[in-house]
């Protein structure tokens, strides 16, 4: 998935326009991207990519390029 | 030798608490916002003076007064909570008691939440099956809400008190109770759990310290703590292959199980199940709105509020997870129950 793909999937989840989304945007400062939205996120990347991100992992991203990254490392794990 | 879900009661506390409350008294939630998500408007909330076991006593009497069992002939009751009335003794001890049950019934408390009913039901179905009871009256209760942080929104909003009452008896009329597929995984124990109180951080005479989290959900070690995101993680990753295991433990294919009921966590929840499990939305029954996540009480909630549209011989799979990690799925082939 490129990174707009994935940002497109993350603005759904979060109920935002996608062009608010920036790779450099700090994730804590979106107020819709709280835990509720991490929870929809976590469902649309079951449901469409077949992934899984862990608690812990979405505890340590602090930019938008961290959880993206995230994703297209599972994602390579998968085809691997 | 087979073993019959052959009643069930239930009994919810006369408090309510509606969104509408809960906005009132905490202005930066976003409730509406919520319970969008979550489908819960209201919870009903025991009393302070009203325990887990009061609860229970009054779904096992309204159970034992119009279900027509002799209460003589219950000779085994099982507790299901995870908010006894003491540490000790067991509640189910003193509910022998109270329920005016004959001093030869056997009587012990499960400690298990969202599986617990399933888990109930299977130990009813074995000690049935082994000769070992004729009559078991399986008992659930809980009281979370006692547990729960006023301020703390991540369950505050979810959870609601609630008991049942359920006869499982080797003779029939009754709904067939199949196999179960039941796991454990104790790595998850920490993301649902009240962490003081027991032996391991006992507490004495102190009172713990407030703490607030990164979404400003407030608590203290004695009270409920969950990690909402893991225990999403846990249900995407066993639930799917809990109800393939039971299916195929039962010698079913997915068509031939008419209804689903799962543990009412959240409607998110099961949203999401339903469609990663590829089931029409119209076999899952629903009983969340107006309780919240009643624990091991979901199951039974739901099969009382919604059992009028089983018929005869549908096969209805039960479906618990959650705390422990637990979990816990069976079969019942549909017969007609008493609603108590």
């Amino acid at each position: 998935m490129s990174s707009q793909e994935i940002i497109a999937l993350f603005a759904e989840s979060i109920e935002v326009e996608p062009s608010t989304l920036k790779p450099e945007t700090v994730i804590a400062d979106v107020p819709e991207w709280n835990s509720l939205g991490w929870l929809t996120i976590m469902s649309l990347l079951d449901e469409r990519c077949q992934i899984r991100l862990s608690a812990p992992q979405i505890r340590g991203f602090k930019t938008v390029n961290d959880a993206i990254c995230a994703v297209n490392d599972q994602l390579s794990a998968k085809k691997g | 030798m087979d073993a019959y879900l052959r009643a069930i009661a239930t009994h919810l506390p006369a408090r309510v608490v509606t969104n509408e409350q809960l906005q009132a008294e905490n202005p930066g939630w976003d409730i509406a916002k919520i319970a969008a998500k979550t489908g819960i408007e209201h919870r009903h909330i025991a009393h302070d003076s009203e325990t887990a076991g009061d609860l229970a006593f009054v779904a096992g009497c309204k159970l034992l007064e119009n279900s027509g069992i002799n209460r003589q002939s219950i000779d085994y009751l099982l507790f299901c909570t995870q908010s006894p009335d003491y540490y000790l003794p067991a509640t189910s001890c003193v509910l022998q008691h109270r329920l005016k049950l004959p001093t030869s019934c056997a009587a012990i408390d499960i400690n298990q939440g969202c599986s617990g009913y399933v888990y109930g039901l299977d130990m009813a179905r074995a000690l049935i099956i082994s000769g070992s009871a004729r009559n078991v009256l399986l008992l659930t209760g809980e009281t979370y809400s006692k547990y729960i942080h006023p301020r703390d929104r991540s369950v505050r909003v979810l959870f609601g008190d609630a008991a049942s009452a359920s006869l499982i008896s080797a003779d029939g009329p009754g709904a067939k109770i199949g196999s179960a597929c039941l796991g454990t995984d104790g790595a998850g124990a920490s993301n649902l759990i009240v962490p003081a109180g027991g032996a391991r951080t006992p507490m004495g005479d102190k009172y713990p310290e407030e703490t607030v989290d990164e979404h400003g959900c407030v608590r203290t070690a004695a009270n409920l703590y969950m990690n909402g995101q893991e225990l999403f993680s846990f249900t995407l990753h066993r639930v799917p292959e809990l109800v393939r295991n039971t299916l195929a433990k039962n010698n079913l294919t997915v068509d031939q199980v008419k209804w689903f009921v799962f543990h009412q966590a959240n409607a998110f929840m099961n949203k999401h199940l339903q469609s990663k499990l590829k089931i029409d939305v119209s076999r899952i029954p629903a009983f969340l709105k107006y309780v919240g996540n009643t624990v091991s009480n979901t199951i039974p909630l739901t099969i009382m509020n919604c059992h009028q549209q089983f018929s005869s011989g549908d096969n209805v799979m039960l479906i618990g997870f959650g705390v422990g990690y637990s979990w816990g799925a069976s079969v019942l082939s549909w017969e007609p129950i008493i609603s108590a």
